[in-house]
C-alpha cells in the first residue's frame, strides 16, 4: 500500500510542479524571450545603387538593423542619435545598416534625407518589404541586432526609451551592444515602443 | 409692411440665437478638454478593461504626429457620437508625449469636436502597456481594439479601418 502510495506520488509531484508553473506564470517578461524570426541573407540596393548583403558583414561582432522612415516624426527624432550610435560603434566592429520600407519615401527622398541629416551608415532600400516582412518588422524605428552567419537576433526593439533625448533614462540598444562587446550574455533582448507604421506596397 | 418687418426681426432673432449656441457648443468642447487628460500606464489601463459594467469597450491608439490616425479621427467621433448612448465604452489612448497634452493634443481634439474621454500613455511604460494590449503588437499605430462585456479582446485591427467596417465590427461584438 506504501509502495503504491510512493509511485503515484512519484509520478504526480512532478506533473503537478510543471502544471503550476506552466500556469501560474500568466504575466510573461517578454524582455528576456528571444524573437523567434528566421532571418536569412538578403541582398539591397543603397541610395547610391550599391549592393548591400547581409553576408558581406559576417566579419563582424554584431549586425545593426535600424528600420527608419524619411515621414515618421519618430524616426526623425532619433536621427542625430542613430548618427551618433554609427559614431561609437563602427570602429568597434560593429556593422551598422539603415532600412527603409516605406512604398511611400522613395529612393530619392531617402536618399536628400540621409545625406541632409548626416548619415554615414548605408540606407537600404527595400523597395518590396521583402526584408521587413521577412523581419516581421510593422514599425518605426525599430532596430534588429544580428549575430554574424547565423543571423539569429540578438536584440529587437527600441534605440532607447524616450523619444525626447532629454529624457533618456535607459540605453536598450547600446547596452546590448556594450555587452556583445563585452562577451555578456544579454539582458534585454526586446524592448517596445510606439512608432509610425511601416507602409506597405 | 409692419409683417414683413416683424417677420424679418424674428428671423434675425433666431439666427444670432442659432449662431449663439453654436459658439456655446463649441466652448463647451474647448471646456471639456481644458480638463486634465489623465496619463496613464498598464495598471490603469489592465482595470480599465477589467471594469466593464455589462458594456463592450473600445480603444483606439493613435497620435497626432501618426497620419493614418488623423485621417481616421473623424470617423472614431462619429462612432463615438453613435453609440454613446448604448452599452458602449469609447477610450481614446493618445501615444503623444505627455509634455504636447496641451500644446498639440488638446488643439487636435478641439478641433476634431471629439467628446470622448481622451488618455495618454507615460512614455516610460509604453513597452508593459503595448504587451498588456497585445504580445505580438510592436507598437505601430492607429490601432483599435474592441473588448467584450467580460473584457475579452475580440476585435485587434492594427490598420486604418473606415466608419463602416468598425461600425460592423461594433454591433457583431455586441450582439455575442
Amino acid at each position: 500500500m506504501l509502495r503504491k502510495a510512493a509511485i503515484i506520488l512519484f509520478f504526480l509531484v512532478p506533473l503537478v510542479v510543471i502544471a503550476v508553473f506552466a500556469f501560474s506564470n500568466t504575466d510573461i517578461n517578454h524582455n528576456s524571450e528571444s524573437p523567434k524570426i528566421k532571418i536569412e541573407n538578403f541582398t539591397l540596393t543603397d541610395i547610391y545603387n550599391e549592393k548591400h548583403s547581409l553576408s558581406d558583414y559576417n566579419d563582424s561582432k554584431a549586425i545593426l538593423i535600424i528600420f527608419i522612415a524619411t515621414q515618421c516624426p519618430v524616426s526623425n527624432a532619433y536621427n542625430l542619435r542613430m548618427v551618433e550610435l554609427y559614431n561609437s560603434y563602427e570602429d568597434k566592429n560593429i556593422a551598422v545598416l539603415g532600412v527603409n520600407s516605406n512604398k511611400e519615401e522613395s529612393m530619392n527622398e531617402c536618399k536628400s534625407h540621409a545625406e541632409s541629416n548626416g548619415f554615414k551608415f548605408p540606407v537600404l532600400k527595400d523597395e518590396k518589404n521583402v526584408v521587413a516582412d521577412m523581419f516581421e518588422a510593422s514599425v518605426t524605428p525599430e532596430a534588429y541586432l544580428l549575430e554574424p552567419y547565423t543571423y539569429k537576433i540578438l536584440y529587437r526593439g527600441r534605440i532607447d526609451d524616450s523619444r525626447n533625448e532629454s529624457n533618456v533614462e535607459t540605453q536598450d540598444l547600446a547596452n546590448a551592444l556594450n555587452e556583445i562587446l563585452a562577451g555578456k550574455k544579454i539582458s534585454i533582448v526586446q524592448t517596445k515602443a510606439f512608432g509610425c507604421t511601416i507602409k506597405r506596397i | 409692411m409692419k409683417l414683413f418687418f416683424s417677420l424679418l426681426i424674428l428671423l434675425c432673432f433666431s439666427g444670432c440665437i442659432k449662431e449663439e449656441n453654436e459658439i456655446k457648443k463649441q466652448q463647451e468642447q474647448v471646456f471639456f478638454y481644458k480638463k486634465e487628460i489623465p496619463i496613464i500606464d498598464e495598471i490603469w489601463l489592465k482595470n480599465k478593461i477589467a471594469k466593464r459594467n455589462g458594456k463592450i469597450l473600445f480603444v483606439n491608439f493613435w497620435a497626432t504626429w501618426c497620419v493614418p490616425c488623423v485621417k481616421e479621427f473623424p470617423d472614431l467621433v462619429k462612432i463615438y457620437n453613435e453609440n454613446k448612448s448604448t452599452d458602449f465604452e469609447f477610450l481614446s489612448v493618445s501615444v503623444d508625449l505627455p509634455m504636447d497634452i496641451e500644446t498639440k493634443v488638446k488643439p487636435f481634439l478641439a478641433e476634431q469636436s471629439a467628446g470622448f474621454p481622451v488618455v495618454v500613455v507615460e512614455e516610460k511604460r509604453s513597452d508593459e502597456v503595448i504587451n498588456l494590449i497585445n504580445p505580438e503588437w510592436n507598437g505601430a499605430v492607429p490601432v483599435t481594439v474592441i473588448y467584450d462585456e467580460n473584457g475579452n479582446r475580440i476585435e485587434f485591427i492594427s490598420e486604418t479601418k473606415d466608419y463602416k467596417f468598425l461600425s460592423k465590427s461594433i454591433e457583431r461584438i455586441k450582439s455575442l
